[in-house]
This record gives C-alpha cells, sequence and structure tokens, in this order.
C-alpha cells in the first residue's frame, strides 16, 4: 500500500483540533500567572540581598573587607549591588538626619528642593514657568508638595502660592514600572525623585535596578557610582521612555549623595520633549527642631481649599497642563 | 500597564490568533489541557518580555510553545505531572474496540513521540514550514532538525505499512515507539532528579 503519511499526518492533525479554541479567561488568567510570578521573584530579591548583606557582615568582621565594590558588574555583581544597597537602606534606616534633595534640572527648570524626615516631606519649587518664553520669577516660593499637619491629622497636600490655593492629594507613591518594581527611574508627577529614599533603595535592590559601576567623587566625598537603566518601550511602540540614572553613595557612610537621571527618549509628552537631566543633590541635616519643621507644611493663613487635581505640580508645566 | 489594559490588548491578541496558537500547543502538548498549560506559559514569558507584543508576539509565542515543549515544559516538571495522563492515554489505545483509522493513529502516535520529533513534525507539517525554516524558528542546525524529522516519519511510516488495506482496523495496540518513549521519559526524569 503506497500512502502518502505526511497527507494523512497533516490531515489527522487538522481533524484533531478542529474544534479547539483558545479556552475564555486565557489572557486573564496569564496575566495574572505573570504578575503573581513577578511578585515572588521581587520578595526573593529582597531576601537574597538581606542574605548578602549578613555574608558580607561577616566577610568584614573576618578581614576582607569591600573589595568587591571596586569591581564592575562580573559574576559577583549582584551581590555586590545587594550590599551596597543594603548598606545604604540601613545607613538610612538608622539615621536620624532630615534629608535635603536639591532637584536641578538642565533644559533649565525651576528647581526643586525636598526636606524629608520619618516619612515627613515638604517640596518646594522655587520660581514657576510663566507663558511661553516668559522668565521664571526666580527665588519665589510657587508651589509645594508634601506632609502637612491639619487638625491633628497628618495630610498630603499641594499648595499653589501664586494663587494662594490649596487640595489634600493622596500620598504621594512611587511610580510602578513595566517589571513590576514599584520603582521607576523616570521622574514622576511631581518630579521631586523618592519621598523616601530607604523605600526607594530597598525597591531598587528588590527590582534590579542598579548595577555598580564603580567609583568617583562628588563634593570632596569618595562615592561609590552605581547606574542603572530602563529601556521602556511602549505597547504601541511609540513614546518610549529611556532612562539612565547613576547613584552615587558615600563609600564610607553608606548615605545617598547625588543621582543624575538622563533622559533621552526625545519624545513629546503634552507640548514639550521629554528628555534632558535632571540631578539631584542629597545632603543631611542634623534634626534641630528648626531643621524638622522643614520637612511638614504649614499652609499660609487665607490660603482656600480647592477641589484635588485643581492644579498640577511642577511637571504639569514641564510636560503639559494637566487635562 | 495597568493589569486591565494588559488583559486587554491579550485578549485582542487571542482573538485573532488564539486558535491557532492554540491549535499548535495542543498539538505540541498532547492533550487539551496540556495545551491550554503550555499556551498560557508561553504567554507569560510574552508578557515577561513586554516589548514582542508590538513586534512579533504570534512569532514570539510559537517559537516559546515550541521550546518549552522540548524543554523547558518538560523541566518545569509539568510531564512529570503528565505522565499518569500519557500512561492512561496508552491504556485506551490498548482497547480492542477502539475503532480507529490510519489517520487518528497516525496522530496518537505523532502526540507520543519524543518532544523534540514531535516539536519538528508540528512545524514541518502543520505550520507548513520548510526545513530552514523550521531550523531558524528552533534555532537548531539544520541537520538536527531534518534526523528529528526522519527519525519521526520513520515511526509513522512503520505504522502505516502495517496497515491493512481492508476491514477495520487493527487495535494499534502498544503502539510502535510507545514504551520506548516511557521509557526513555523516565530515564530523562530519572536523570532530571539527580
Amino acid at each position: 500500500m503506497n500512502i502518502d503519511v505526511e497527507d494523512l499526518l497533516r490531515s489527522g492533525m487538522e481533524r484533531l483540533t478542529d474544534q479547539v479554541q483558545a479556552p475564555r479567561g486565557l489572557a486573564e488568567r496569564a496575566v495574572a500567572a505573570h504578575r503573581r510570578r513577578r511578585r515572588r521573584r521581587a520578595a526573593a530579591a529582597i531576601a537574597a540581598g538581606s542574605a548578602a548583606v549578613a555574608t558580607a557582615v561577616l566577610v568584614a568582621v573576618t578581614g576582607a573587607g569591600l573589595a568587591p565594590a571596586r569591581t564592575g558588574d562580573g559574576g559577583t555583581g549582584v551581590h555586590t549591588v545587594a550590599y551596597v544597597l543594603g548598606r545604604v537602606a540601613g545607613a538610612l534606616s538608622a539615621s536620624d538626619m532630615v534629608v535635603l534633595t536639591r532637584t536641578t534640572f538642565d533644559p533649565a527648570f525651576p528647581p526643586i528642593t525636598q526636606w524629608s524626615y520619618h516619612g515627613e516631606s515638604r517640596s518646594v519649587q522655587s520660581g514657576y514657568v510663566g507663558m511661553a518664553g516668559a522668565p521664571w520669577a526666580e527665588g519665589q516660593e510657587s508651589w509645594a508638595a508634601g506632609t502637612a499637619v491639619i487638625g491633628k491629622h497628618r495630610v498630603n497636600v499641594e499648595v499653589d502660592f501664586r494663587h494662594r490655593r490649596w487640595y489634600p492629594t493622596p500620598p504621594i507613591l512611587p511610580g510602578t514600572a513595566l517589571n513590576g518594581c514599584s520603582n521607576t527611574l523616570d521622574l514622576l508627577q511631581y518630579g521631586t525623585g523618592p519621598v523616601d529614599w530607604t523605600v526607594y533603595v530597598r525597591q531598587a535592590l528588590a527590582c534590579g535596578t542598579f548595577k555598580i559601576a564603580g567609583h568617583g567623587q562628588v563634593e570632596g566625598h569618595r562615592a561609590i557610582e552605581l547606574t542603572g537603566g530602563e529601556r521602556r518601550p511602549s505597547w504601541f511602540g511609540r513614546n518610549a521612555l529611556y532612562v539612565d540614572a547613576t547613584l552615587y553613595v558615600d563609600a564610607s557612610t553608606y548615605m545617598p549623595l547625588r543621582v543624575t537621571w538622563i533622559n533621552r527618549s526625545h519624545t513629546a509628552v503634552g507640548f514639550v520633549p521629554l528628555y534632558g537631566v535632571v540631578r539631584q543633590d542629597i545632603s543631611l541635616l542634623s534634626p534641630t527642631p528648626g531643621n524638622v519643621a522643614l520637612a511638614t507644611i504649614t499652609i499660609p493663613a487665607g490660603f482656600r481649599k480647592v477641589p484635588s487635581s485643581t492644579f498640577g505640580g511642577p511637571l504639569y508645566q514641564y510636560f503639559g497642563t494637566p487635562k | 500597564m495597568p493589569q486591565d489594559q494588559q488583559v486587554t490588548k491579550l485578549e485582542a491578541f487571542l482573538a485573532e490568533r488564539g486558535q491557532t496558537l492554540m491549535r499548535t500547543a495542543v498539538l505540541l502538548a498532547g492533550n487539551v489541557e496540556a495545551g491550554e498549560d503550555l499556551l498560557q506559559t508561553a504567554l507569560e514569558r510574552l508578557l515577561r518580555r513586554g516589548a514582542r507584543l508590538d513586534a512579533d508576539p504570534e512569532g514570539y509565542v510559537r517559537r516559546t510553545l515550541c521550546n518549552l515543549a522540548t524543554d523547558g515544559f518538560r523541566r518545569q516538571g509539568r510531564w512529570r505531572r503528565k505522565m499518569p495522563v500519557l500512561a492512561a492515554d496508552l491504556l485506551v489505545q490498548a482497547d480492542p474496540t477502539a475503532q480507529v483509522d490510519l489517520r487518528d493513529a497516525l496522530v496518537r502516535l505523532l502526540l507520543q513521540l519524543p518532544p523534540r520529533q514531535r516539536v519538528v513534525l508540528v512545524l514541518r507539517y502543520w505550520e507548513q514550514l520548510s526545513g530552514p525554516e523550521t531550523a531558524a524558528e528552533l534555532g537548531w542546525p539544520e541537520n538536527t532538525v531534518k534526523s528529528m524529522a526522519s527519525r519521526g516519519l520513520r515511526r509513522l511510516r512503520e505504522l502505516a505499512g502495517a496497515w491493512p488495506d481492508t476491514g477495520p482496523p487493527p487495535d494499534p495496540g502498544p503502539l510502535p515507539g510507545a514504551g520506548a518513549y516511557l521509557h526513555d521519559m523516565a530515564v530523562t526524569l530519572g536523570s532530571s532528579r539527580s
């Protein structure tokens, strides 16, 4: 018998799967499973980071020191980053200092200064962008966001000094990166960087955002340089985000010193091209009553309360007016 | 991207290409349940890659299905859980009352071939890919693809050669290669545990 096995096989496969359909809910199940997996991986990374810190402490006690931090991101790079970021998170947690973060932009944009202390924060923009081409009102406080005590409650607020108004906001949360880590390298709505550097660094550790790049000098401090990048192609291939970040950490105290964000997206968001360099310089202030008070917003008398989102943060001006 | 949006986009993709991919997954995995499992795993991989959805998601998912079927899926231990199902399938085929024609017998034998042979035959005769295209799809040398296709077809031809010209088809019994397949699988699983 001369049988064309290949044809029979082909038609047999056709017949066997004739009624087969992709089951309903498959997409939902796949997305849910995907997210569960990411959460598990993030938890595992945190656990790995803790283990790395413990190992590194043991090595330090036995006299081996911190030699791995000098290396690039070779085979031991992950552990080295985990060690450094673990130390940073530990140093921040143990610190009782007021963290002062100064954010400057290039191309020029009104700078933002932030004071944070144990969950309280106050971000203030000095100057504002007027009509296109108009100069800023440099030095004049135009906008603030952070925590305020109203009555006996601590609430998050935004304040518009120019128009003498304010509104309560939901707590400022870190953005969510595509890789599932609640931590993005791009500047968020408020453009003020992380509100809580401890949270930020722990998330960076969990997300594997950074790798060790070497050492550098920041304001006379010997610093460990960590670099990270995010390539976030959009779903439709437009408005892709390309951001590189460099984090400098004091090599002896492990306190963060500076973060530089380079946005090379060159795609229009609103009316403004989304690109440029944002630098955040971090310094520590002793927790005197005066410095601690800087981390809380006081709404000036006479300011009227308006509905939430009546006005936006500084990056609304940077990226276009809110719709 | 919000979960709902991700689901919506994935659903749109599956509405268009889901059936084709599901059919391939069933042929690669051996049954509908395992095919669903396989396709879901491939979609998870697609989501992990993110960018693939706006490139060639179907190609990526198909390649992932093949890779999972030949390696990852088995390594994940899912084949271990499917073993009783495969064994049960063989028992059903040994039923003397089973009335199957050669075409169905061929497909059932295909499902019992070693994963690499099955993947090659599915790509060649279901996806209609040429030898070089199959090699490119799987990332294997062309000679490996030829060899796998040749071995798989040889087994199928053995079955067809023994098939009577007339009358009711015989019980395929323990199909050629099935025992060897189970033996191979047991060896593979045994070695994967060590």
